[in-house]
């Protein structure tokens, strides 16, 4: 950033007549802007089109506490500034707040709207609204992210289930949902004619824990929502925690040692090492090459021994608090590093050698689930699934955090858009992360990990981005007194699932998994499917399941 | 004679039954291996799994009642067409028992097909659809490249081949080409368990299927394979056996040391590569069919 | 397809086997791995410092009348490790053990029981033992205040009572 301090960045000048006030926030690393809602729908739409901003996410906010309304935040990127641009939305009412929507301008925004409709009760005006995170029996009047709702709360049980209606279609018979290949609760219908998709739609948030909720709790303080952030993805755990706790450091002013953010930026890339091996082996197991799953799966328990002998938990847990890192790299640990590094970089070049001359996998990855540089703009996708669409998108590079300014790396990216180019794509990210691993260990300045003398003021503001390995992971956080008074997370996967749409339309049905696999969706969490098949115009809804007949053989 | 032949023709069956459960686990070790696995501890564990599923209940989910009955099916049409099998005695259905071969080999798939259908549920109707445009392509090779072999022995019977006729070399080896492709796509293993397809498909054929019936189902899926596997042996072993003379049992143990071959042969192939889509198996199949079939055809034809 | 069997075949080869028969095996760890915790009853003060620090409410505190306990359920554990951090006596030690599933549940559960002091006034029970030791011992020899075993409550209105005597007389 080498604009003059008290001027509005040199990009957003065109905003300058449509906002009231602005400044910098996070440590200067991003401007929030105060909007007024009759112009928001204008200043997003300059921001994402004229601008060519990314749109990260949005948060409502319950900010009656403060001053008395609710509050809503649009968070946008410029990557070739590295600046994050936060809109800030006041709403007065007390009851039924509402906002514009800015959906038909950032498609991106379509979730997130729909996320603090539910969670808060903002109404975003002038778009179609569904109940998204929310369960179907979940009551009307409460809004569980407002601060007057306890956290504990937990509604009355609902007395029968409902059928979920089933998407535009007239006709279908529903299969599911279970799936054993791939776990966690999401939920695809995709419509088939014969064995083609035509169309696909998208159920999920089946396991929101209320994790948002959680930390605003009593229960926990600034050091504890760490381990809760961990605790979002079993396999992203510590991008969860550096995007949290960095954003608490920056929002607080917190003194960071170097040599703590070298470590942090040391895990993130054996979690990308461990993450992209495990994926390469799902993608093959998909494809029915289960020799490639073993063998890249035998590749990857060295990246989790060796996460295990950096941080005492095989998933990386448990290294962060705010301030630094409870464990260090001790020279002694060095050379063994090195060597699993070694092993690694030899094991994925001839697994990855391996699982493309199969010559099935090959062509059921060549040239299917093509998602198009258009449409992977217009999405605002993030990370492989970005790069493999020719959108020159990584966070390390973009808005460099940790110590990533002080290391030398390639980013791979392809313009097919297909499933190879999102293979591809990760298997040289595993290499690029073992350079980046070794430079990060030959560089690493001596001293401490860790302060703990640190004080965090209410009502400051961060965003922090994370290249996790599937994409960028967007944190807001607004400091409270002892804990934060709002975070908000943004999961990578939350940017890539709408882009599946585009993705699997004409696909082959046996291709459907593979594809929704190509983003990794938060790897445990991909598909429920549900086939429907459009020819056969039979139908019977939903998901009861079939009754079935004990027979004892006594 | 026709006294050792159907002693023969039972052993086969019996053999049949007992060992393809383990020539399962030696597929298993041996995927495992590959894999660089441990897998499983014993050779019998096949067995084990089997007899475990034995002994649970039995669960019909409603309309898939019917499964039932093809289930049965399957394994006695495999369980026939196998009777037809063992060389080195002249059957006493020769010349029918090529038809016998291919009536019940083709009654065997058709009922498993069968089994997904009338399970009722959308996957298996997937997967039996699969099947079904696999089986249909596959079938018609299969009848075109065992007649092939038949008429390259000189004599239109596949048991009684080891002793009339003349031997005719290169057509033989043109139409068991044709013959063990086929034969390693009806054994429905990789990169042809369209069928199946677990991860796509959640299980496919199977799905609905549980406990015992399960146990059923996975005897059939094996007894097919072996089947596969001993045709494939029985084409090699006609020539073998009218040069060395193995007759009789020998001719018998004989058979039974190359279906153990083949079945090798097949779960190496299985293991080394990926699972392919339906359309591009059937047209793959098709391109290797047609010129094969040709090819066989006009050598015997001509004389060559 | 020759190929794809070659390159396997090479691969498996040069790798060997793995994987290991695990529970007749040892389990691949690592010196570094953390598993449960282990409280030493005799040197815990009873504090509650584990409990304040940690983020799973593994660690909680259990009181009676006249007893405080301190009871870690490994169902709970998420084997951070922060108790063992913080514990101002060391009593707290992270073990490698994980292979922690039972059919008992109360196998997960470790529970250190301190009887508490009683207060000489009310008759109260309040701090553990040990904690008072701990303060005792801190304190200059010979010079324990004269309220320092009774309960706060007392303490604050024998200290109003002074207060009020002090200001009268």
């Amino acid at each position: 950033m080498n604009q003059h301090k008290d001027l509005l960045p040199q990009r957003l000048r065109p905003l300058e007549s449509l906002i009231q006030e602005w400044r910098w926030i996070d440590k200067g690393r991003a401007v929030m802007l105060d909007v007024k809602r009759d112009k928001l729908v204008e200043v997003a739409r300059i921001l994402y089109k004229e601008i060519g901003a990314f749109f990260k996410t949005c948060a409502g906010v319950d900010e009656r506490p403060l001053w008395g309304g609710f509050a809503v935040y649009h968070i946008f990127g410029i990557d070739e500034e590295g600046l994050d641009v936060v809109i800030y939305v006041k709403i007065p009412e007390k009851d039924h707040p509402w906002v514009p929507s800015i959906v038909r301008e950032v498609p991106a925004a379509d979730w997130c709207e729909l996320e603090f409709r539910d969670m808060l009760g903002i109404d975003p005006r002038g778009r179609l609204t569904q109940r998204l995170v929310l369960p179907d029996d979940w009551p009307e009047d409460v809004k569980p992210l407002r601060k007057d709702v306890p956290y504990g709360y937990r509604p009355p049980r609902a007395e029968e289930s409902r059928p979920v209606e089933a998407g535009m279609y007239p006709s279908g018979v529903p299969v599911g949902p279970y799936h054993p290949a791939l776990h966690e609760p999401e939920y695809f219908e995709l419509y088939v004619e014969g064995e083609e998709v035509v169309d696909v739609r998208y159920r999920g948030f089946h396991v929101h824990r209320g994790i948002e909720k959680l930390a605003e709790s009593p229960r926990f303080d600034y050091n504890k929502v760490t381990f809760l952030a961990e605790r979002i993805c079993g396999i992203c755990g510590f991008v969860h925690s550096c995007a949290y706790v960095m954003a608490v450091e920056r929002a607080g002013k917190v003194e960071v040692p170097e040599r703590a953010e070298y470590i942090r930026a040391l895990l993130l890339e054996v979690e990308r090492l461990h993450s992209h091996l495990l994926w390469l082996g799902v993608a093959a197991h998909l494809l029915g090459y289960d020799a490639g799953f073993m063998h890249a799966w035998r590749v990857r328990e060295k990246t989790m021994i060796l996460a295990e002998y950096l941080t005492g938990s095989r998933k990386t847990y448990g290294m962060n608090l705010v301030g630094g890192v409870r464990k260090d790299i001790t020279p002694e640990k060095v050379p063994k590093i090195l060597r699993v590094l070694e092993e690694v970089a030899e094991g994925t070049k001839k697994v990855a050698d391996m699982i493309v001359s199969v010559p099935q996998v090959r062509k059921r990855l060549e040239g299917t689930g093509v998602l198009r540089r258009g449409d992977a703009a217009a999405l605002s996708v993030v990370g492989p699934v970005a790069r493999a669409s020719g959108l020159n998108r990584d966070i390390r590079k973009d808005y460099p955090y940790l110590a990533y300014k002080d290391v030398s790396f390639m980013v791979p990216v392809y313009s097919e858009g297909d499933n190879l180019s999102r293979t591809l794509v990760r298997v040289e990210e595993v290499f690029e992360s073992v350079e980046i691993i070794k430079q990060l260990l030959d560089r690493m300045p001596p001293g401490d990990i860790l302060n703990e003398e640190w004080d965090i003021e209410p009502g400051k503001y961060a965003v922090t981005s994370v290249e996790a390995p599937r994409g960028e992971d967007t944190h807001f956080l607004i400091t409270g007194v002892g804990r934060p008074y709002r975070w908000r997370v943004r999961a990578p996967t939350y940017a890539n699932i709408p882009a599946l749409r585009p993705m699997l339309r004409g696909q082959e049905l046996a291709d459907a998994p593979i594809t929704i696999a190509s983003i990794d969706p938060c790897f445990s969490c991909t598909d429920r499917m549900l086939v429907i098949d459009v020819r056969t115009g039979k139908r019977s809804v939903l998901v009861t399941r079939p009754k079935v007949r004990v027979v004892s053989l006594g | 004679m026709s006294f050792i032949n159907l002693a023969l023709s039972l052993a086969l069956i019996g053999v049949a039954v007992a060992v393809a459960p383990i020539l399962d686990t030696v597929d298993r070790k041996l995927r495992a291996r590959l894999h660089s696995r441990i897998g499983p501890p014993t050779l019998l564990q096949t067995w084990y799994d089997i007899a475990k599923l034995l002994g649970k209940e039995i669960v019909v989910s409603e309309g898939g009642s019917a499964v039932v009955v093809p289930l049965f099916m399957t394994v006695a049409s495999a369980l026939l067409a196998l009777s037809a099998l063992p060389p080195g005695v002249p059957s006493p259905l020769a010349p029918l028992d090529l038809l016998y071969l291919i009536m019940f080999s083709a009654a065997a798939h058709a009922s498993f097909i069968l089994v997904a259908v009338s399970s009722g549920n959308v996957y298996a109707v997937i997967g039996g659809f699969r099947e079904f445009v696999l089986v249909s392509v596959n079938e018609v090779a299969f009848v075109l490249g065992l007649t092939a072999v038949a008429l390259s022995t000189g004599v239109l019977s596949f048991s009684g081949a080891a002793y009339y006729g003349d031997f005719r070399p290169i057509p033989y080896i043109v139409s068991f080409a044709l013959l063990s492709i086929c034969l390693y796509v009806s054994s429905a293993r990789i990169p042809f368990d369209l069928g199946e397809a677990e991860p796509e498909l959640a299980s496919g054929v199977l799905i609905e299927l549980s406990g015992p019936l399960l146990a059923i189902g996975i005897i059939s899926v094996l007894l097919k394979r072996f089947l596969s596997a001993s045709i494939t042996a029985a084409a090699i072993a006609l020539p073998i056996m009218r040069y060395i003379g193995a007759y009789g049992l020998s001719g018998f143990s004989l058979l039974l040391a190359l279906t153990i071959t083949v079945w090798i042969i097949h779960s190496l192939i299985a293991a080394s590569l990926g699972r392919s889509r339906v359309e591009v198996a059937v047209k793959t199949l098709i391109s290797l069919y047609i010129p094969l079939t040709l090819l066989a055809y006009t050598l015997l034809l001509f004389g060559v | 397809m020759v190929k794809p069997i070659l390159k396997l075949i090479t691969v498996a080869k040069e790798v060997g086997v793995v994987t290991r028969k695990y529970p007749y095996e040892s389990p691949l760890l690592t010196e570094e791995f953390r598993g449960k915790i282990e409280i030493d009853a005799s040197i815990c003060w009873g504090c509650g410092a584990c409990v304040k620090a940690c983020p799973s409410n593994a660690l909680t505190i259990r009181e009676s009348m006249d007893v405080m306990e301190l009871v870690y359920f490994a169902g709970r554990c998420i084997f951070c490790g922060r108790c063992a951090d913080v514990c101002p006596t060391g009593a707290i030690r992270v073990t490698k053990e994980f292979e922690l599933a039972t059919d008992e549940l109360e196998d997960l559960e470790q529970v250190v029981i301190h009887r508490k002091v009683k207060c000489p006034i009310c008759g109260k029970h309040f701090v553990p033992q040990p904690l008072e030791k701990y303060v005792c011992e801190k304190c200059a020899k010979g010079e324990i205040p004269t309220y320092m075993m009774v309960c706060p409550e007392c303490r604050r209105k024998v200290g109003v009572k002074k207060m009020i005597r002090c200001k009268g007389g």
